[in-house]
């Protein structure tokens, strides 16, 4: 009885542990330009040269591009130059990018940033065994960087391809 | 009888710390066009008193997302670990 019990308690803790996997991770929803997915925001563990560094992901289905929004918290004010994601031995430099608002807050200031990354390109970041990191040169010549640890991005990486391939 | 409750407990306990409860109720909605900009404020709590930034409302959250048009806004709250560790989320849908 004894044994019993206690593989029932095994099951149970297993079925709700990997029941809860994919919903953290986004939803979908119907808009006027057709269905949206919505890539819950993603804090990077590992920042040099910037307090916190936090993303999301918006993509409309049938479209190229999604939307990468982040955000990043830092000790001074900083302007952007350039911006890159690295992953493997390739870089993809985002072009299209603007500040949506920067607030202070409590450690120094808050910056958020839109910009625009194609599909074919987040399918071949996802789809990397090496870790995604957002490079990004500031106006002083300053590299800050924000990247997964590498335990995590084993796990994200083939949640959000598969999720990515899910989706027409 | 004591080894049964005991396993009976232990049952409870593990179904309550493994689960991950999401509840989504709406809290607004407008003429506006749902658009296909989303943006989530957020919050965590432990145990009910520690917790991270605790702006989650509208504003906050269509700043986030960049939204001048809100079509509709939905709450979201998330439970793991039992009561331990709690999320709550506002949403705000627009353009």
């Amino acid at each position: 009885m004894e044994k019993f019990l206690l593989f029932i308690s095994v099951f149970v803790f297993f079925i709700n542990a990997d029941g809860q996997s994919l919903d953290n991770r986004y939803f979908s929803y119907v808009s006027n330009k057709g269905v949206v997915y919505f890539f819950y925001p993603q804090k990077l563990s590992k920042v040099e040269g910037i307090e916190n560094f936090c993303y999301d992901l918006t993509y409309v289905a049938n479209s190229d591009l999604a939307t990468l929004n982040f955000t990043i918290e830092t000790k001074n004010i900083v302007e952007i130059a350039e911006l890159g994601i690295c992953y493997a031995n390739d870089t993809i430099k985002i072009e299209d990018y603007s500040m949506l608002f920067r607030d202070v807050v409590k450690n120094g200031y808050e910056t958020r940033i839109t910009s625009t990354i194609k599909k074919t390109n987040l399918l071949n970041i996802y789809g990397s065994s090496e870790t995604m990191c957002f490079v990004l040169t500031l106006k002083d010549g300053r590299i800050c960087k924000a990247s997964y640890n590498r335990k995590r991005w084993k796990k994200d990486s083939s949640v959000f391809t598969k999720i990515l391939n899910s989706i027409y | 009888m004591k080894k049964t409750i005991k396993s009976v407990m232990l049952i409870a306990a593990v179904a309550m710390f493994a689960s991950c409860s999401s509840m989504t109720t709406p809290i607004a909605a407008t003429s506006n066009p749902v658009g296909n900009k989303c943006g989530v404020a957020s919050t965590t709590k432990i145990l009910g008193i520690f917790g991270g930034s605790s702006n989650m409302g509208i504003n906050k959250a269509a700043k986030l997302g960049g939204i001048t048009q809100i079509s509709h806004v939905d709450f979201v709250k998330k439970s793991f670990l039992g009561f331990l560790v709690q999320t709550y989320q506002t949403v705000v849908y627009g353009e």
